[in-house]
């Protein structure tokens, strides 16, 4: 267990990461930039729907280190090893956002923990069907939403998910069910031929 | 007791040929050397020897346990045709995670790591970490790691290449070592250098045996007049010219 740690960088990548989550989940808060859109004209977008990256880039990286061979024809779970981390790195962005938010009376750092889960689902969905380069699957998201995410008067579309209110019912259910589906299909695939 | 393949076909993907069709094969007893051109199918077979991947048809076992049971996994060891270093791992990590792996306790694993190490003569270099390995050195780290856990069958792809000529000398030692209590399956393209000191020879081309039995009967091949120091390739050479 301790080798199959060292081996993904849990201890040095994923701390990196979750630091980077806190440090941004506490420092931007409500804060917004001006970014381009074809839909919405210069409305500013929270600059909180860019918080999960660094924890999300950083679960990809611990995956994809990883001795693929040996691990297939290995008799350990370590397909369930892989998946405790994800579900870990999702938990604790939720908690850790949640107690921010508590803290610091900021609604969006809330919805941060909530984006980590539906961006980590997404990540690992497009990991199962494409490999390594799904690692740029939540920040093509992000771009998408931004670009074409917003209706005029700054109200997110609804397929957007991540810039949605935290008490968005349907963002709610769709992170978790992207959460449940990234995780078994990052359980099935790695039973696929390395 | 031996590692058998029954009818096994194989195709990385549906819709595309396969590699291995309707084969069937009993590895011989002692070390085996499996020679073929680029794309023969070596790496293919060994792969569904390792239980790295099923075949789509057919079955491969060790003393009748199908390839997809734990039992199997842990008597077979293999080595990859490219060792990825990990940044986070040293040597003796590396191979104690191999073993581990394969079902060892981590005392055992550590242990057994630091012995399999010192079989391929890197000892010195067990806390280095992979990432600072050269190519032959982290060849070893792979032969290293198809030592840890005691199988019944080990099976290595290509592991000479990048090996300087003292380290192929150790190498081949060590084959003829393991040879005596396990049954070895070794892919090479290094025809030359070890055909003549295996038990058996078996030269596979487009997914099928152009000769698979002893090295007598592959050197039997060897056209006349060849010089005795390449016996082995001309036998080689006039298998596939023959196909």
């Amino acid at each position: 267990m301790r080798w199959w740690v060292k081996a993904r960088g849990a201890h040095s990548t994923l701390v990196i990461g979750f630091l980077a989550f806190l440090f941004l989940v506490t420092g931007i808060r409500e804060g917004s930039a001006v970014l381009p859109s074809f839909t919405n004209g210069i409305d500013p977008v929270p600059l909180m729907l860019f918080v999960p990256l660094p924890l999300v880039v950083g679960l990809v990286m611990c995956l994809e280190s990883r001795l693929a061979t040996a691990e297939v024809s290995g008799v350990r779970r370590v397909a369930l090893f892989d998946a405790a981390l994800s579900l870990s790195v999702i938990a604790m962005a939720m908690i850790s956002s949640w107690f921010v938010s508590a803290a610091l009376a900021s609604p969006h750092a809330a919805a941060a923990g909530r984006n980590t889960a539906f961006l980590v689902g997404v990540t690992l969905l497009a990991r199962s069907l494409f490999g390594q380069p799904a690692v740029m699957v939540p920040v093509a998201w992000l771009m998408v939403v931004v670009l074409f995410g917003f209706e005029t008067g700054h109200r997110p579309r609804s397929w957007t998910i991540v810039p949605e209110s935290v008490n968005s019912v349907h963002a709610a259910i769709a992170s978790a069910a992207a959460c449940v589906i990234g995780i078994a299909a990052q359980i099935i695939s790695s039973r696929k031929t390395p | 007791m031996t590692l058998e393949m029954d009818s096994c076909t194989y195709a990385y993907r549906r819709w595309l040929k396969p590699v291995l069709t309707d084969f069937s094969w009993e590895l011989p007893q002692g070390l085996t050397i499996l020679l073929g051109p680029n794309g023969a199918g070596k790496s293919t077979l060994l792969r569904l020897c390792a239980a790295v991947t099923l075949p789509r048809t057919g079955t491969v076992r060790f003393q009748d346990t199908p390839s997809r049971r734990r039992e199997y996994r842990q008597a077979i060891a293999w080595m990859p045709q490219n060792i990825t270093p990990i940044r986070g791992l040293t040597a003796r990590e590396y191979v104690s995670y191999l073993g581990w792996l394969k079902g060892m306790n981590r005392s055992e694993a550590w242990t057994e790591a630091a012995h399999a190490l010192k079989r391929v003569e890197l000892s010195e270099l067990a806390d280095t970490r992979t990432t600072r390995l050269s190519g032959g050195q982290l060849r070893r780290v792979g032969v290293a790691g198809a030592l840890v856990h005691q199988a019944r069958v080990i099976l290595l792809d290509e592991p000479t290449a990048g090996m300087d000529p003292r380290q192929r000398r150790v190498f081949r030692d060590l084959l003829r070592d393991l040879a005596d209590d396990v049954q070895v399956l070794m892919s090479t393209h290094d025809v030359a250098d070890l055909a003549e000191e295996a038990d058996n020879v078996a030269v596979l081309e487009g997914g099928r045996f152009l000769y698979s039995g002893d090295t007598a009967g592959f050197l039997s091949h060897t056209p006349p007049g060849t010089a005795s120091g390449r016996r082995a390739e001309g036998a080689y050479t006039a298998l596939l010219e023959q196909g």
